[in-house]
């Protein structure tokens, strides 16, 4: 009687798990297809016009722009494991991202420290790592020095202890003084490894250009070897992000994400309740160095030089400002919050604006004031109306602008257009200095009239329908959602 | 309907058995003292509890009540007198790990390392963290005030005590023991609920659930029925009383009121600023003169 019973399973019930995992999948194929959505039916004319009148970058600028957005994506997931986890918001991630970052060329190019002095003793040519040999195999297709894998995943183990050692001073610390701590540290580290440091050590030499993961190949027919390189190594950071993301989402929730979460509500209750409280802390500091050890480890491999610059509070902070725009304390809401801030203020924003040369930081607190007003949440988990308004927008923003370039609605005159208008009235000093003369400064007002009229529209709809209809539309209709 | 008449006769006979009183000590309180800067809190406290006992704790607001809880849970550390409990039998992974670290501390010979490596021995838990005492000692607690994880889910809450001992286990006996704990205190319903959500008697239950939950040798309940309602406080007197009967948990209640715990406990222990006037069953106290006079007053005419 009860087996039956059991047989009997409804699979409508676990409708919104399986909504969640597809929302998963269909980003992962998006991203790893997203240089080859020009191929598929209906997508593909759409994607083509859209890279032609440059609303979308072409597939050699997607790869420069989504290596950088992987880097931090990853920065961004560990960041959001520490500080949206545990409670322990650290304003100085960056400490790790540039240990990781240097770590990973001294083991590349070895260090030898000249001089070290300590106390009455005096050490000469000390040799912490020797030079890594290259040793080049093909995996999946793809020439790579394998050592360079084997490095960044030492770099980030280093890191991490580092980290460990370094989180165990602050253990004891709450609040604003474990911030201001945490936003010291990276600096004074800065500052030892740009200036002080560089006498004894010879830090220079790190600047010279290191061995790269993935090998150059040969430029075959129109395509260039560096292009070739650029791209396959995309894919290297894909597997990386996609294998970090599964390892860091299913930590967080697991019951070391529950403790850790019981950790960050009430420190004492998580401790009557027998959670080792600072066992749980420097384990959530030891994984998410690791990760922000593997980001910056990537980050060297982008610049193929580590600098000083990735000690800086802007990559402290612009990692809080990701996490908090897709939603913190939630693992995707960093990663989706990385991925379309750095798609937007690198392809659109920098460029959109008149006389106003560098806008990240300025567009960065815009977009920080407005989303912890409207959506505390991140989009990700934004509300129903606002989410339905964003991909209206996203919509509006592809409607307008191929009306513009007259694929769509090409029988009416180009006078029509609101590109025709924009153009005349603010095409010399730019609408708030946005230049609306070129396809990225329009794409910003078309993307802020959509979320508008998105959000708008359905009030208008149910007015409408009230006059026609002559009822409430929703009578009949109970959405408990709403 | 068959069931139901069933469970209840099988509930009243578990509450017509006598219970079996044992004389075995489980915690042993000597010249405890606390102060803070110039208030003394607690001064040379010292008493006994048996095992499966339930013993009450009254005093006016200020007389040490929390103050001895919170020092015997780990949350304070006091300045004088010790604290003794006996430490639980524990799992052989955990066993491993402290044969290694025995081996290189210098405290092989102390007494507190000899009760956590045999297990059931008796050492001064005074100074060590509230996590080893709820884990290595069986001393669980709640708040006066509630504190509930406020932003994950019931079900989670008292997930949380569960981590520690199944830390290797498998996540559904990990859920399910977590469900069952819920269940014991009505909460099934509201498992998916956020915990500030809940109303207060619901965080009452859940708080006690959470402090159950780690199967605990002895219970510290500081106010359980604070802000309840009559309907409420009935609840959670079945559960202490549950607690009490079938896991034959010891449990000691810090209350104001002589009224809720007379038909409760069996003994009574008075505090006033921070010493002890009176120990006794409830009949025996609300006779006793010193006590009346110090602060019960008019509420024992009302028992009486």
């Amino acid at each position: 009687m009860n087996i039956n019973k059991i047989k009997n399973i409804k699979y409508s019930y676990y409708f919104d798990e399986i909504k969640k995992r597809s929302t998963f999948i269909l980003g992962a194929f998006l991203l790893i297809f997203a240089l080859h959505l020009s191929d598929f039916w209906i997508i593909g004319p759409i994607f083509s016009h859209a890279q032609k009148i440059g609303l979308l970058p072409n597939n050699q600028g997607l790869v420069l722009v989504f290596r950088k957005a992987i880097v931090f994506a990853i920065f961004a997931m560990s960041w959001d494991f520490l500080s949206g986890y545990s409670g322990q918001v650290s304003f100085g991630h960056a400490l790790y991202f540039g240990f990781g970052a240097y770590l990973i060329a001294f083991i590349d190019q070895g260090l030898t420290i000249k001089e070290i002095a300590f106390g009455p003793w005096k050490f000469h040519n000390v040799k912490i790592f020797s030079p890594s040999v290259r040793d080049q195999q093909k995996i999946f297709g793809i020439l790579m020095n394998v050592n360079m894998i084997k490095a960044l995943l030492l770099a980030a183990f280093i890191t991490s202890i580092l980290a460990v050692l370094v989180g165990a001073l602050t253990l004891r610390l709450k609040g604003a003084y474990f911030a201001l701590v945490t936003l010291v540290l990276p600096l004074i580290f800065k500052i030892l490894v740009g200036s002080i440091w560089v006498e004894y050590t010879g830090l220079q030499g790190v600047k010279i250009g290191l061995t790269p993961i993935v090998v150059q190949p040969v430029t075959t027919g129109d395509t260039p070897g560096y292009v070739l390189q650029q791209r396959s190594e995309f894919y290297v950071f894909l597997t990386i992000l996609i294998i970090s993301t599964i390892i860091l989402y299913s930590l967080a929730r697991s019951r070391v994400g529950i403790a850790l979460q019981a950790i960050r509500e009430d420190e004492l209750a998580a401790a009557s309740s027998g959670i080792n409280v600072t066992y749980y802390k420097l384990l959530a500091i030891l994984v998410s160095s690791f990760f922000a050890g593997i980001a910056g480890g990537l980050y060297t491999q982008l610049l193929t030089s580590a600098t000083p610059a990735t000690f800086e509070t802007p990559i402290s902070f612009g990692v809080i400002i990701y996490t908090i725009l897709g939603g913190i304390g939630s693992i995707y809401g960093a990663l989706i919050g990385t991925i379309i801030l750095i798609f937007a203020v690198d392809i659109y924003i920098q460029n959109a604006f008149i006389n106003v040369p560098t806008l990240d930081l300025l567009s960065f607190a815009l977009i920080l004031i407005l989303v912890l007003r409207f959506q505390p949440r991140g989009i990700t988990r934004a509300s129903k109306r606002i989410r339905n308004a964003m991909f209206f927008s996203v919509g509006w923003i592809f409607l307008m602008t191929f009306r513009d370039s007259k694929v769509l609605f090409s029988h009416l005159s180009n006078r029509y257009s609101m590109q025709y208008y924009l153009v005349k009235e603010f095409g010399k000093n730019g609408l708030f200095g946005l230049n609306v003369a070129i396809i990225e400064g329009r794409v910003l007002f078309y993307f802020a009239t959509g979320l508008i009229l998105g959000y708008f529209l359905p009030d208008l709809f149910r007015a409408i329908r009230l006059k026609v209809w002559g009822v409430w539309p929703s009578i009949g209709n109970f959405d408990p959602t709403r | 309907m068959q069931d139901e008449n069933e469970s209840m006769q099988e509930l009243e006979e578990i509450e017509s058995q006598p219970k079996i009183k044992s004389d075995k000590k489980v915690l042993e309180i000597n010249n405890l003292s606390k102060s803070f800067h110039e208030v003394k809190a607690l001064v040379d406290v010292s008493f006994s509890v048996n095992e499966g006992e339930i013993v009450g704790i009254i005093g006016a607001n200020g007389s040490g009540k929390t103050t001895l809880f919170n020092c015997i849970s780990g949350v304070l550390h006091p300045e004088k007198g010790e604290v003794l409990a006996k430490s639980i039998p524990s799992p052989t992974y955990s066993k491993y790990f402290k044969a290694i670290l025995r081996s290189h501390l210098l405290v092989r010979k102390s007494q507190l390392w000899n009760a956590l490596y045999k297990g059931d021995e008796w050492a001064n838990i005074v100074g060590l963290k509230p996590n080893m005492i709820l884990n290595d000692f069986g001393v669980a607690r709640t708040f006066q005030i509630v504190r509930p994880f406020k932003f994950l889910t019931s079900i989670q809450n008292t997930t949380v005590p569960h981590v520690p001992k199944k830390l290797f286990s498998s996540p559904s006996s990990l859920k399910s023991a977590a469900t069952r704990s819920l269940l014991e205190v009505d909460l099934g319903e509201k498992k998916n609920y956020p915990a500030v959500l809940l109303p207060h008697g619901d965080l009452k239950r859940l708080d006690f659930a959470r402090a159950h939950a780690a199967n605990p040798k002895i219970l510290l309940l500081d106010e359980p029925f604070s802000g309840l309602s009559a309907e409420d406080a009935f609840r959670v007197t079945q559960l202490i009383k549950n607690a009490n009967r079938e896991h034959n948990t010891t449990i000691l209640i810090v209350e104001h009121k002589l009224k809720l715990l007379k038909n409760l406990v069996e003994r009574i222990i008075v505090f006033e600023s921070g010493q002890i006037i009176a120990s006794g069953t409830p009949e025996e106290i609300s006779q006793n003169q010193r006590v009346i006079a110090s602060y019960l007053g008019s509420e024992v005419s009302n028992i009486a």
